[in-house]
């Protein structure tokens, strides 16, 4: 479970995250949405840690109050920024081996192997192992990345959940692949494992989400379930657009912009 | 599962080059006005060490000028690719080297500056204070850079901005060069234009005492960053996700290669190009993994200067080149099918 509270940040003097509380729970897919510049990125950072916030707390669970060191809080925690972009040549191997760099030293042992040998079956990635990943497609990058950072906390840490963080992750996905990372991450969730993820999307972020928070102006709009925040009010209000919502299983909404 | 460990892609290289270099650094030693056989280097050897004198005239010559020139060629040349290989890593950007980035210039102006007041100072440290010096000049000169680069490019340092900035630390350490060799009394004036061009032919066991220690030092520990380069060229703020502290690393990383190229500098003067050519062609042999580049770039970089010295004292014999002379007139070109070739790939 994360726990955050009046998470604020600042830059060049204005609030881009503005008290932002929120709590996210493990074994559920939860989704931050909200339009450009409302803070989603940074939102992200403060909760994976990447930033420190200028005002406000985070908690993981089992931290006890307590900060973690970067090395120890890397084999619990992952992150996948937007647009990585690698200038030099690499294998695939090396790139997803490098998300288990928190947890060896020197050489990577038997178990580190067998995680990068998972993760890239999972991800269709291992025919291209031994490829220069600057020959793939964007698509394919996308998928060496997801593959590196679910590599970093493959395995469960005993007392201890896992976090894994992902903004924008379907950026450079065709729709099949956007369904096929989005059903992947259903299938890895357990109660030691939380997600949060940013997506733009509305539709998809509706049709998977367990729970979501509407950002705007750095502030929370709207949280809970996909049905509840995503009104024609909420998302007016934060997109400036009024969507017609259908709910063809009369759970889930999906948004038409006209 | 019992999962089969992947040979690792990077094996062969490092023996071959070390082969290499050997084979080449004893050629050189060879080559030269008077040729030296093996016979006479055995017994040059085996006699400095059992009683020192009594050598002959070509023994002299292999034990006090060629030997310790060919160690600190290969030193030398260490040292530079290392510190090509670090700024690289650090600006996860294949075309920046200490000669671009101002710390060969720096450490050159901390040189000269020691040249004209050297004598006027209290402060001695025996065969380091010039060392001393040109790595404080390096430090000065990269720190300009990389503030500037920081505060330009908001964040991200462009390519662009990062040379340029380059280019104009460069330019100013240099015209210093220049003001202290115009200020300076001849015999002075005479070494520090030798500075501006590179030059290996004052080489001395002395130098290559202090040579050995910063060259192995700055190897091992930059050895120990390896890794964290690694993840630095997936972008800072992923770095920081797989854990590695980037502030700290970046300091230490910036320091080894002051040290490494400030001290090469403080004795052979600037030398371009070999930082920035020898990572780059380790890359496109085998890949990008920094423990590979770092102790292969060591042995090709000793490998590129060694016989860039012998070019140095071949091609207008009997007279000698500047080395630095040799290393730019082969390194700018391809420096510019670099960039070329950069601009076809990646924009």
């Amino acid at each position: 479970m994360i726990a955050a509270d009046g998470l604020t940040r600042i830059a060049n003097g204005r609030r881009i995250v503005d008290g932002v509380s929120v709590r996210f729970e493990g074994g559920r897919l939860n989704l931050v949405i909200g339009p450009n510049g409302a803070g989603k990125s940074t939102l992200l950072k403060l909760l994976s840690r990447l930033v420190r916030p200028d005002a406000g707390w985070v908690r993981y669970d089992g931290d006890g109050g307590r900060e973690m060191s970067l090395a120890s809080l890397a084999k619990i925690r992952a992150v996948l920024s937007q647009n990585v972009e690698i200038a030099f040549p690499l294998r695939v191997r090396e790139v997803v081996m490098m998300g288990r760099y928190p947890h060896f030293t020197g050489r990577p042992s038997a178990q580190d192997e067998q995680a990068c040998e998972e993760v890239m079956r999972l991800f269709d990635i291992d025919g291209v192992a031994e490829r220069d990943h600057l020959t793939l497609s964007g698509g394919e990058q996308q998928r060496v990345h997801f593959a590196r950072v679910l590599a970093q906390i493959w395995f469960p840490e005993p007392g201890r959940s896992r976090y894994l963080f992902l903004d924008e992750p379907l950026t450079f996905l065709d729709v099949f692949h956007q369904f096929d990372f989005m059903r992947k991450l259903q299938a890895l969730l357990r109660s030691d494992l939380v997600v949060v993820g940013v997506l733009h999307d509305l539709n998809l972020a509706a049709r998977f989400a367990d729970s979501l928070v509407l950002l705007h102006q750095g502030r929370v709009l709207a949280a809970g379930p996909a049905d509840q925040v995503l009104t024609r009010e909420n998302v007016q209000a934060a997109f400036g657009l009024a969507p017609t919502i259908l709910r063809p299983d009369g759970k889930r909404p999906i948004l038409v912009f006209d | 599962m019992p999962v089969t460990r992947p040979r690792s892609p990077y094996g062969g290289v490092v023996p071959a080059l070390a082969v290499a270099l050997v084979v080449l650094a004893v050629f050189s030693v060879r080559l030269g006005a008077i040729p030296i056989g093996f016979g006479e280097m055995a017994s040059a050897m085996s006699k400095a060490w059992s009683a020192p004198g009594g050598l002959d005239l070509t023994e002299r010559i292999f034990l006090e000028i060629r030997l310790p020139r060919a160690i600190a060629t290969v030193l030398v040349g260490a040292s530079l690719a290392l510190g090509g290989v670090l700024l690289q890593g650090l600006f996860r950007n294949p075309i920046v080297e200490p000669g671009l980035l101002g710390t060969s210039s720096g450490a050159a102006f901390g040189a000269a500056l020691y040249f004209v007041l050297g004598a006027a100072l209290k402060f001695h440290a025996g065969e380091w204070t010039l060392p001393v010096a040109a790595c404080l000049g390096g430090a000065l000169a990269t720190a300009c850079v990389f503030l500037l680069a920081e505060t330009a490019g908001s964040h991200r340092e462009s390519t662009t901005t990062v040379l340029l900035i380059g280019i104009a630390v460069n330019a100013l350490f240099l015209s210093g060069v220049g003001l202290l060799a115009y200020v300076a009394r001849d015999p002075q004036a005479r070494s520090i234009t030798f500075w501006g061009l590179g030059t290996l032919s004052g080489a001395s066991w002395r130098a290559v005492a202090v040579l050995a220690v910063t060259t192995s030092v700055g190897l091992l520990l930059a050895l120990r960053y390896a890794r964290h380069l690694n993840a630095l060229m997936l972008g800072e703020s992923e770095a920081l996700g797989l854990g590695v502290d980037v502030a700290r690393v970046k300091l230490i990383v910036v320091a080894i290669d002051v040290v490494l190229v400030g001290v090469a500098t403080s004795f052979t003067g600037i030398i371009a190009f070999v930082g920035l050519i020898v990572p780059h062609l380790l890359r496109l042999l085998k890949g990008s993994d920094h423990r590979y580049l770092m102790v292969g770039g060591a042995l090709a970089g000793a490998i590129v200067l060694t016989l860039a010295d012998v070019a140095a004292r071949v091609l207008l014999r009997p007279a000698e080149l500047p080395i630095g002379i040799v290393t730019s007139a082969v390194g700018a070109p391809l420096f510019v099918a670099l960039l070329r070739g950069r601009r076809e790939r990646f924009e």
